[in-house]
């Protein structure tokens, strides 16, 4: 009797997570065109997708911005994490802190308060501009992330290295880096998922050179939800799903 | 001329001082071991001579040459850590070799010199292993094996055999000794354990606070403490409360327990000076007291005795309260040592094996 308790509200929980996601796949592969009745299988809103050049621009204009800044904010956030867990400095603590504010504003605040910077330097916002704004609201969870894992292993084995005549330089490179290398990993794809989901920050720092998946999609849905959009949101939540896997599994990797 | 002299250094972390204005002098070659309680700043010392540590103030001398402001990667030192702190992410062999490829040694020499490192630990074999799939006392023997394969002019180890059990710790004890005499390398060993210090050492240093209490070989640290604090944690003691009556030359007459005895003068003591008396317990002797105690001898009641295999131990109520631990040996002509509880016994020691210590 308990059991079934526990699996039916189980399975509750995850039909409320899971229904949503599960019918936009479902009719991306209608037949029907404005209905939400079914009319069969099809794979042709697929088949148009690609041959939609505006979408798959601004798709690519998404993986590119997604891939460089993911990358930008790992190098800096893993140094960041390094400093903060190995050097002692004043306000050591604090600025550890700030890292958790910045990961905790809201988007809104995040993206007007990025914008009014922009103008306030007289950038003019496109690429660079969604670029940095993407690569602050990643730098937080690449630090927390690889921080933990630096926090887990044994400092002494630092003190080990130096002590065998390694330089702050070898230390990083042929200890610290390969120890934490899962946690960077994971970082990375966090931020890889995170940048290629962003509405509300980009909406506000990129320019109308410079469309981007997520906001061309919303452009698109305020005409009406058109099956070549599900067809297109079927593929982004495959590729998110597939990185926050694979992250679940560095983090999780080696730790027992 | 010492290999290592540290000159006055003094250390403190967050307003506490750890190591106290030390000094000390360690020789080429000598198996020295600093040894106090936990706490007592040894691990310091030792980061300090590693350059894991800065002195705030005093110096440091390796080799000759001021090594105050050499970092660690600079000195010719290794370590042994505490917890070993092997690289959990290369296999034993790349472990050992670390530092050899640090140095930019060759490849065919880095294998040579790591496999007779190994061979040198009795990990023969076992280089290609995952660090993980070691034991504690093969992970233990890794740690010797990557600091001793850089051929460092001074070998740290920080407790290394702490953390294993008795018979393993035994086992490493001689091996420590077996190695230290192959390499000929200084070792500086740290460990709270007297047991260790007295049966590894050339030396021991007496560590208290930060500071040092006494150096000297095993022996005199034994036989001779300079105070009570050495008295007492190396080894098992007695002391008694005395006071000097009257002196002439290297003598001097004292009052033990309200028994007039006559000892050694060593240190000058005045008459009327208070004085503690040292007597290890073996150098205790307990006669029966069916008759009267001897003149120079202490009535008391056995209050235990307990069996250890070649000796036996006698916990002893003297009449005035005190507790006194005896070791008696077993001797093929000596009959049967048992004593009944509660029986009452004469307790004495041997003349001139007493160390009459300042009262402090
Ligand atoms: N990095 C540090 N920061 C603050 N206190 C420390 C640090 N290292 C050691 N201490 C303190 O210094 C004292 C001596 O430590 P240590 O040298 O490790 O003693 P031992 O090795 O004799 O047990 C201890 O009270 C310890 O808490
Ligand atoms: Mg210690």
């Amino acid at each position: 009797m308990k059991r079934w308790i526990g699996i039916s509200w189980l399975t509750a929980v995850y039909a409320f997570l899971y229904i949503p996601l599960l019918t936009l796949m479902v009719y991306s592969f209608n037949q029907a065109r404005f209905t939400t009745v079914w009319k069969g299988f099809t794979l042709k809103w697929y088949v148009k997708l690609m041959a939609n050049q505006q979408l798959l621009d601004a798709f690519f204009n998404s993986l590119t911005v997604a891939l460089v800044a993911s990358v930008i904010a790992t190098g800096i956030g893993t140094l960041g994490a390094f400093a903060v867990s190995h050097y002692r400095f004043a306000g050591r603590k604090i600025f550890f802190g700030l890292i958790y504010s910045v990961m905790m504003s809201p988007d809104i605040v995040m993206g007007i308060s990025l914008l009014m910077l922009f103008v306030l330097l007289g950038m003019e916002t496109g690429f660079l501009t969604l670029l940095l704004a993407h690569v602050t609201f990643c730098l937080p969870f690449v630090m927390v992330t690889v921080h933990a894992r630096i926090r887990g292993f044994d400092s002494m084995v630092v003190d080990a290295a130096r002590d065998l005549g390694a330089g702050e330089f070898q230390i990083f490179f042929r200890i610290i880096l390969p120890m934490i290398l899962p946690a960077v990993l994971a970082g990375w794809l966090l931020s890889f998922t995170l940048s290629l989901d962003d509405v509300i920050i980009s909406f506000f720092v990129t320019g109308p050179a410079f469309e981007i998946l997520p906001l061309k999609i919303y452009s698109m849905v305020r005409l009406g939800v058109k099956p070549e959009v599900n067809a297109l949101c079927t593929i982004l939540f495959l590729m998110t799903l597939a990185a926050v896997t694979a992250a679940h599994f560095l983090t999780k990797e080696r730790e027992q | 001329m010492p290999v290592v002299s540290l000159q006055n250094v003094s250390k403190t972390f967050e307003n506490h001082v750890v190591i106290d204005k030390l000094s000390l002098d360690v020789f080429k070659g000598e198996f020295l071991t600093l040894l106090g309680p936990s706490g007592c700043g040894k691990t310091t010392v030792l980061r300090i001579i590693a350059g894991l540590e800065t002195c705030d103030q005093g110096g440091i001398h390796i080799d000759g040459k001021d090594h105050t402001h050499v970092p660690a990667c600079d000195r010719d030192v290794n370590t042994v850590f505490q917890s070993y702190a092997l690289f959990p992410h290369m296999t034993v062999f790349d472990n050992i070799a670390f530092g050899l490829k640090l140095k930019k040694t060759k490849p065919g020499e880095i294998k040579q010199r790591v496999e007779e490192t190994l061979a040198l630990v009795k990990l023969s074999g076992l280089g290609h292993r995952r660090i993980q799939q070691l034991s504690g006392g093969q992970q233990q023997r890794v740690a010797i094996a990557r600091a001793i394969v850089n051929q460092p002019l001074i070998l740290l180890l920080d407790e290394p055999l702490s953390a294993l059990d008795y018979k393993l710790r035994k086992e490493m004890r001689l091996e420590l000794r077996q190695l230290h005499r192959k390499l000929g390398i200084t070792f500086v060993f740290v460990t709270h354990d007297q047991e260790e210090a007295l049966t590894l050492s050339d030396r021991v240093v007496v560590m208290n606070n930060g500071a040092i209490e006494q150096i000297g070989p095993p022996k005199e640290i034994y036989e001779e403490p300079l105070n009570r604090f050495v008295a007492e944690f190396v080894g098992e003691s007695n002391l008694f409360d005395a006071e000097v009556i009257k002196t002439w030359g290297e003598t001097m007459d004292i009052r033990v327990q309200g028994v007039l005895k006559t000892v050694k003068n060593r240190r000058g003591f005045q008459a009327g000076q208070r004085v503690k008396v040292l007597l290890r317990p073996e150098d205790m002797t307990v006669e029966s007291g069916k008759q009267a105690c001897l003149p120079g001898s202490f009535p008391g009641r056995v209050e235990e005795m307990i069996y250890k295999g070649t000796t036996v131990e006698l916990i002893i109520r003297l009449e005035d309260g005190k507790q006194v631990v005896v070791l008696e040996f077993f001797n093929e002509d000596a009959e049967d040592i048992s004593y009944d509880m509660g029986e009452g016994v004469c307790v004495s020691w041997i003349d001139g094996w007493e160390v009459v210590l300042p009262h402090e």
